[in-house]
């Protein structure tokens, strides 16, 4: 829902950080080190070079600085003798392009080791976006008239916390007791909440409007907010503990970004297609009506249709003590909707929801053309997708 | 109103499939090394996601789709590709778009004779154990006696052209039942019989439902002539 | 505001996109001088690494466990395990334990009565009284 520079982002994340560690390896750096030789100082310590050909920048033997220093995360030699790793990277069925260092990266959050060289900070803010892009161009071409809350939570619904932990969960990983140089790299590394302990709440938020007396709307959001319509924090301690579904969140979100790093913006999307996208979800349940007969007049008389009529299609029981009442909803001779319940009130309700789910779920075919589509080697060319006016106002 | 106006918008938005084969199509390792000697074809060269995207699809697609094959005797044959075009009826021809247009669909699809009436994303489990598969094998269902969706049916005399449709399958694994016994007892003698019994089941999971388009269909027909 | 949402997860239909193997991770153990373990160390030794080759999804530990019968153990994604003793057994029967295994889902043995499980609503929708002229009486 926002405009995304992937392009830009990435090729920010590629360029060297100003190193706070001397001479530790790092994993991403090995092959950027040819792209970006000229703007960077660093560009010689190699990830799977022996200790011969590291050069320190403060010219001390490596040997003796590793006595003294205990990192936070792993070293970069254990992910390639890890099995667990191993097993998790077969697991996903990712290309040997992707090697186990970066692998091994996406599971050390910022909350374990705060070095943004070796935690998944910047691959999980990459792999994020394009997740979200993914699935909010998936659900805006599929649903095109899906109300902006719906969209929200929908978008939620596939790529929010909650889902990525679930979905981190089913690949098999695990999380470590305690992150550490010592763990196995194979472990979701991220420094733990204690019992008892308060959630973070965020402190204050981005939005130019944080005064009480601003209602937040729901077009303000689409600006000012996240993918899901929260407030975005605007103070955010990276080395606090958190909660282990954004663990989790950061981890999966990172894993599509270092597949987009790895092995380009196809695989990237075959991936969220194939472990996001393809997940269960009934958008019907998600609506939650407060005056639904209304909203159907609104959009009837907004559309040009006839007034809606409710008319009794069944009854039995009237007198008895639970009737059951069929009835639907007529604009002319069109029915948009039917619905049963104990009461004509209940039922012509039920019809209207009815209705308003057949319109705002209304779909061109689950396989419809997405614009990103359009990035592939000879694409047909593109036809506009329905484009709604959006949702009822009243 | 509304089925008017989806069915408006069904006509015009034929998608095409994708260029990119699917991911489920991906071979599987772990079928090269079996306790029983069921597949001895040397594995096509091994095809990753990012992999895909590269090498031409038409090509992905050859190579990936021979998805079952003849593993040992035992196992009967698939049918022999049907050669003559698809002959459909011209109400076949008017209602098909209309029922691929619907949302949801089923299919009665037959497994050794037997029906299995399954959507997509649903587990079937077996009633035997299917020699020759391991987990993450894709089977295509070729075979179908009913398509439909929520108005409308398309009935198979017996079966249904197998290039109506495409609905695949994943091989999730083998699950057993709890050991069954059964005493056995004969009159007059003390001698008691216990005859236990623990059957292995494949389990599958409709991968993909898809019903092609007539462009599709009858453009398959006229290649194979 | 008008419609109101409630939010959800999804939830997972592992196969439908993405095939996870649920079978995490495989335990081997051995003794080294017990009879029993005779056909595991076998196995151990001449097929446990092409094993291991072809199911590169599972990761595979292996460990003595002195004057025990050898056992294979099985950790599956939902979190059980399942173990299977393999003494006395040859190296092919073990293997085959080990595709057991492999093959399984980790949940606990269930007697399945219907052949087809569905998360799906129903396609041709719930039949109902009301409907079709309904029942005269």
């Amino acid at each position: 829902m926002k405009r995304l520079r992937i392009e830009r982002w990435s090729g920010q994340l590629l360029q060297q950080q100003p190193r706070r560690t001397p001479s530790r390896p790092c994993c991403l750096r090995q092959k950027q080190a040819a792209l970006y030789a000229s703007s960077t100082r660093f560009s010689s310590t190699h990830a799977g070079a022996s200790s011969e050909d590291l050069i320190f920048e403060d010219g001390e033997e490596f040997g003796q600085q590793e006595q003294q220093t205990r990192y936070n995360s792993p070293p970069l030699e254990a992910a390639s003798s890890s099995s667990k790793l191993a097993a998790l990277h077969a697991r996903l069925g990712l290309s040997p392009n992707l090697p186990l260092q970066t692998m091994a990266r996406t599971l050390v959050d910022a909350s374990a080791d705060s070095n943004l060289d070796f935690n998944n900070a910047s691959l999980a803010q990459l792999g994020g976006s394009i997740m979200s892009y993914h699935v909010s161009e998936w659900l805006l071409c599929t649903y095109p008239r899906l109300p902006m809350t719906i969209l929200f939570a929908a978008a939620y619904a596939y790529s929010g916390p909650k889902t990525l932990q679930l979905v981190g969960k089913e690949w098999g990983v695990e999380t470590a007791a305690a992150p550490g140089e010592e763990v196995d790299p194979g472990f979701l590394q991220f420094s733990k909440m204690q019992p008892g302990q308060g959630l973070p709440n965020g402190v204050g938020s981005v939005r130019p409007d944080r005064h009480g007396f601003y209602r937040r709307g729901m077009s303000s959001r689409v600006v000012y907010d996240d993918e899901f319509g929260d407030t975005i924090s605007k103070g955010h301690e990276e080395n606090l503990p958190l909660p282990t579904e954004h663990a989790y969140a950061n981890f999966v979100k990172a894993v599509v970004g270092s597949i987009y790093l790895h092995s380009g913006s196809a695989a990237a999307k075959a991936f969220v297609k194939a472990h996001i996208l393809s997940r269960h979800l009934q958008i019907a349940t998600l609506f939650q009506f407060k005056e639904p007969v209304r909203e159907l007049s609104r959009l009837c008389a907004r559309e040009g249709f006839e007034y809606p009529v409710a008319r009794i299609l069944s009854e039995t029981g009237r007198a008895s003590r639970h009737p059951v009442y069929v009835v639907g909803i007529f604009s002319g001779k069109d029915k948009l909707g039917e619905g049963q319940g104990p009461s004509m009130q209940e039922a012509r309700t039920r019809a209207c929801v009815h209705a308003l789910k057949a319109w705002y779920l209304y779909s061109p075919g689950s396989d419809v053309r997405v614009p990103s589509d359009m990035e592939l080697r000879g694409a047909r060319e593109w036809e506009a997708v329905h484009i709604d006016m959006g949702e009822v106002i009243h | 109103m509304l089925s008017r106006t989806i069915r408006r918008s069904i006509l015009d938005t034929r998608v095409p499939t994708s260029a990119l084969p699917p991911t489920f199509l991906l071979p599987n390792r772990a079928r090269y090394f079996n306790s029983t000697t069921q597949h001895v074809d040397t594995p096509p060269e091994s095809i990753y996601i990012s992999q895909l995207a590269t090498s031409p699809p038409a090509e992905a697609a050859e190579t990936v789709t021979p998805v079952r094959r003849p593993i040992r005797p035992k196992v009967p044959l698939p049918p022999a590709p049907i050669s003559e075009p698809v002959a459909l009826d011209a109400s076949v021809k008017e209602l098909l778009p209309l029922l691929a247009a619907q949302p949801s669909h089923y299919i009665s699809a037959h497994i050794h004779a037997k029906p299995y009436l399954v959507t997509a994303g649903d587990t079937v489990r077996l009633p035997f154990h299917m020699p020759g598969v391991v987990p993450g094998d894709v089977l295509r269902l070729n075979r179908a006696s009913s398509l439909g969706s929520r108005d409308y049916t398309l009935k198979g005399t017996p079966y249904l052209d197998e290039r109506i449709f495409e609905c695949r399958a994943r091989v999730m694994g083998t699950e057993a039942e709890p050991m069954r016994t059964k005493e056995k007892k004969k009159r007059r003698n003390r001698r008691i019989n216990t005859v236990k019994s623990k059957h292995k089941f494949t389990i599958l999971r409709i991968a993909e439902l898809k019903i092609n388009s007539l462009e599709d269909i009858e453009g398959s027909g006229t290649e194979s002539v | 505001m008008v419609v109101q949402a409630i939010r959800k997860a999804t939830t997972g239909q592992n196969g439908v996109g993405a095939f996870i193997l649920q079978c995490k991770r495989l335990d081997f153990h051995y003794c080294d001088w017990a009879g029993s373990s005779k056909g595991m160390n076998t196995f151990l030794r001449n097929s446990l690494s092409k094993f291991a080759a072809a199911n590169p999804a599972v990761e595979i530990t292996v460990s003595p466990r002195p004057s025990r019968h050898p056992i294979i153990k099985g950790t599956y994604i939902n979190g059980r395990e399942k173990a299977i003793c393999v003494r006395n057994l040859t190296k092919e029967q073990i293997l085959q334990k080990a595709e057991l295994l492999r093959d399984a889902n980790g949940e606990k043995l269930k007697k399945v009565t219907k052949p087809v499980k569905s998360i799906n609503e129903s396609v041709r929708g719930v039949w109902s009284p009301y409907h079709d002229g309904g029942i005269h009486v």
